[in-house]
């Protein structure tokens, strides 16, 4: 009986360690899906951007057909891998998740499979092509028992350069192209309802329609430009404080790792906050 | 390593294609100001600016989707170029020096876009001697 108590007290002890040690990740797990997640509420994407530079050469031009005729098919392909840069990574962190939970019948194994399918190879050169593959067989490798719970480190480890290769990549494309995109698209509209302005053939209330209808754009636009800012922070939130928690070896049940995480969940939240602030 | 920086060179080249066109923008908004052109001038410029803009555009395309070795060593050279042609379009008096600029840096953006090194290589050639030539 007296054994049987002590054996009863170890295994409690046990279990409420590794609830303990894996609650933290957990919470960080869903505050990066949380985050990272905030892509699909983006208002602008390549494809939008080709289609409204379209519509609006077709307006300049005073051009109406039966159908809006644009070829935007590259801008499609550049979306399809802004989009798989975003699923390797929520795959990643999707896959944390249920291995700190230990929820992982749920997992969908489909997904890496599908997100290294469909992601377009041939574009992508040899350092994004091994992030990809390498992000993907951990993710696989974490839910078919290859990892366990107390291998999370081991885990994050593994998987931080290829996380933050995929990162950079996509905030980089986020803040110089996308970005850079909406830029050129203001110069655009500044070009042309200025040059309204200065057409000997308008009246007054033509022009100042034109300037009402000029700053209504900017303004449009420089909400789209808040949010990829803000999802740009977060992306780049979560990949530096993964890499500072892998660098600094932090043991996933000591205080510091829960104070670390705690912190960054904070600073999570209040990007989230002005993500959805910006919505409104 | 090299493909990102390709990547981000032809980034950077989009933004330097639309700096310029702001400026050629900028300069033909003053000359129209001052009389100093046509209408028909004027809007032909127009076109000039729309058509290095396009050419921006589809530079951010080309960075995203990843550009060849051989095209990004090919434009390595322009930095310089661009510059030149930074500072001194909107002082440009002659008015057909600026269309010449303009025009030449549209038909060196397409031939990259293109991914085209021969005639990047011929376009930038063409360009230097334009500025060497400058200004007036």
């Amino acid at each position: 009986m007296h054994l049987f108590f002590r054996n009863a007290v170890y295994l409690a002890s046990v279990l409420a360690i590794s609830c303990t040690s894996l609650k933290p990740v957990q919470d960080l797990s869903t505050e990066a899906l949380d985050g990272i997640g905030q892509f699909r509420e983006l208002d602008y994407s390549f494809h939008t951007s080709c289609i409204e530079d379209c519509t609006f050469s077709k307006i300049s031009e005073v051009e109406i057909e039966r159908k809006l005729n644009c070829s935007c098919e590259s801008y499609q392909l550049a979306d399809d891998q802004v989009y798989n840069m975003y699923l390797a990574l929520i795959d990643y962190w999707e896959g944390l998740y249920q291995l700190s939970s230990m929820n992982i019948n749920q997992y969908n194994l489909s997904r890496p499979t599908v997100a290294l399918r469909t992601t377009n190879l041939i574009q992508l050169k040899d350092e994004h092509l091994l992030a990809f593959q390498k992000l993907s067989e951990i993710s696989l490798k974490a839910v078919t028992g290859q990892y366990r719970k107390n291998k999370i480190k081991t885990y994050m480890a593994e998987a931080d350069t290829y996380q933050q290769i995929i990162s950079d990549k996509l905030t980089f494309v986020l803040r110089e192209n996308l970005s850079g995109l909406l830029a050129i698209q203001e110069e655009g509209w500044y070009a042309y309802y200025k040059t309204l302005t200065y057409d000997p053939t308008l009246n007054t209330v033509d022009k100042a329609l034109a300037t009402d209808k000029y700053y209504k754009l900017l303004e449009n636009n420089k909400t789209r430009n808040n949010q990829i800012t803000v999802l740009i922070e977060v992306i780049d939130l979560i990949s530096q404080k993964h890499h500072q928690l892998v660098e600094a070896g932090t043991k996933s049940n000591s205080a510091g790792f829960r104070e670390e995480v705690g912190r960054i969940s904070r600073d999570l939240h209040t990007l989230h906050y002005a993500f959805e602030q910006l919505k409104k | 390593m090299k493909e990102r920086l390709d990547s981000e060179y032809i980034s950077q080249l989009a933004d330097e294609f639309l700096e310029i066109a702001k400026k050629f923008n900028d300069y033909r908004f003053e000359k129209i100001s001052q009389q100093k052109i046509s209408h028909e001038t004027f809007l032909d410029m127009g076109k000039k600016s729309t058509q290095l803009m396009k050419t921006a555009r589809e530079m951010k395309l080309l960075s995203t989707l990843i550009v060849g070795e051989e095209t990004a060593t090919a434009i390595l050279k322009l930095e310089n170029i661009n510059k030149e042609i930074k500072s001194s379009i909107t002082s440009l008096i002659d008015i057909q020096k600026a269309f010449d600029f303009i025009g030449a840096l549209g038909d060196l953006g397409l031939s990259i876009i293109d991914k085209n090194p021969a005639a990047i290589s011929d376009n930038i050639n063409f360009l230097s001697d334009l500025v060497k030539e400058k200004t007036s």
